[in-house]
């Protein structure tokens, strides 16, 4: 290997994967109704709309501990919670629209903290991080959280190919 | 004076850098292991005819993504010195932008897969727990992809892609066990 060329730092990794579930994530919902994103592939899968919700929910865990404002309400926050319901039609969820608009205002949120506070990681979490949104129990820093939550997030970004086909297929009745 | 001032700055870099790599390590470490728990957990009782249904549209099988996240994976020991698992043939197979596998078509057996994505996580989980390692040098050439110009981004770029493929093996589970007629898990 040759010499180092770069100094790469946390920030830079999860700037990178976030970028990359975001591109995922805007391709997968682009010119979706919200009826379209309650269909339900086989078996006890979840919908795009609860992956929506649920990455929302999570971006907002990291939000808080960041020292910033969630987005989120406590009764929307519930419905898309870890281990919540599945939501199939007729149930109570939230406005795919506006969680599409979540999923970009955390976003813009998340990747300018990072940009401007190249330290920031290496600071304690804001408040009691067993309480923050998507504590997985096995970490204690905000870098170990933030590497939890987008690891997550990237898993069910990659959920939603398949239901982004169902919907291209659905459509061809 | 200066030259103690120097001594002292560069100790304190030392331990800065240290700081990060170790830092870096444990970021791609938790990464690691959720994908893989997130993989294992989704083969878990699955056999090859499974691993070879179909969701409705242009999506892969469980054996086409499994066979995609280990050539990847490969990717990833070659660019730290490692051996690869997966021979050409195979790689054909799972490439990027390889033909989808059905029923009759020639692919590898999900014993096998299992096996090589056991293994190299095995081996990358080992080499990000050993500390020392630099994220800042240059990606080697050659490689079948390379994804970024230092070893960090190219690493961030494929962990992120091999949780997007993970991911996309849940509801592929879900089509198998619904076959079974067996619950969720």
């Amino acid at each position: 290997m040759q010499n180092s060329v770069y100094k790469m730092n946390q920030n830079d990794i999860f700037i990178t994967i976030l970028r990359r579930n975001q591109e995922s994530l805007l391709s997968a919902v682009e010119g979706l109704t919200h009826s379209e994103m309650l269909l339900q592939l086989p078996g006890e899968g979840n919908c795009i709309n609860w992956i929506l919700g649920h990455i929302a929910s999570y971006r907002d865990g990291m939000l808080v501990d960041s020292g910033l404002s969630q987005y989120m309400q406590a009764d929307e926050i519930e419905i898309y919670a870890g281990g919540s319901e599945p939501i199939r039609p007729g149930d109570t969820c939230v406005d795919s629209t506006r969680l599409s608009e979540l999923i970009v205002v955390s976003f813009k949120d998340l990747i300018d903290w990072m940009q401007h506070n190249s330290n920031g990681l290496s600071q304690n979490p804001a408040g009691n991080i067993k309480d923050n949104i998507g504590y997985s129990g096995v970490c204690s820093t905000l870098t170990e959280h933030y590497a939890q939550n987008i690891g997550h997030e990237s898993i069910h970004v990659g959920e939603l190919n398949p239901l982004h086909e169902l919907v291209f297929e659905a459509r061809k009745g | 004076m200066k030259h103690e001032r120097d001594e002292e700055c560069k100790a304190k870099d030392g331990y800065r850098n240290l700081v990060k790599t170790i830092e870096l390590s444990r970021i791609f470490g938790l990464i690691l292991a959720r994908n893989q728990s997130a993989i294992e957990a989704s083969y878990d009782g699955m056999e090859q005819s499974d691993s070879l249904l179909q969701l409705p549209g242009r999506s892969n099988c469980m054996n086409w993504i499994l066979g995609h996240i280990a050539v990847y994976r490969d990717v990833m020991l070659l660019s730290i010195g490692k051996k690869p698992y997966m021979g050409e043939r195979e790689r054909a197979l799972y490439g990027y932008g390889s033909d989808p596998i059905y029923e009759d078509g020639a692919c590898v057996d999900i014993r096998r897969l299992t096996e090589v994505l056991y293994g190299g996580h095995a081996m990358l989980s080992e080499w990000l727990s050993a500390g020392g390692n630099d994220f800042n040098v240059e990606t080697p050439g050659g490689l079948y992809v390379r994804k970024g110009d230092t070893i960090g981004e190219h690493f961030a770029h494929l962990f992120a892609h091999e949780a997007t493929h993970a991911g996309e093996l849940g509801s592929l589970r879900e089509v198998a066990l619904v076959r079974m007629g067996k619950g969720w898990k």
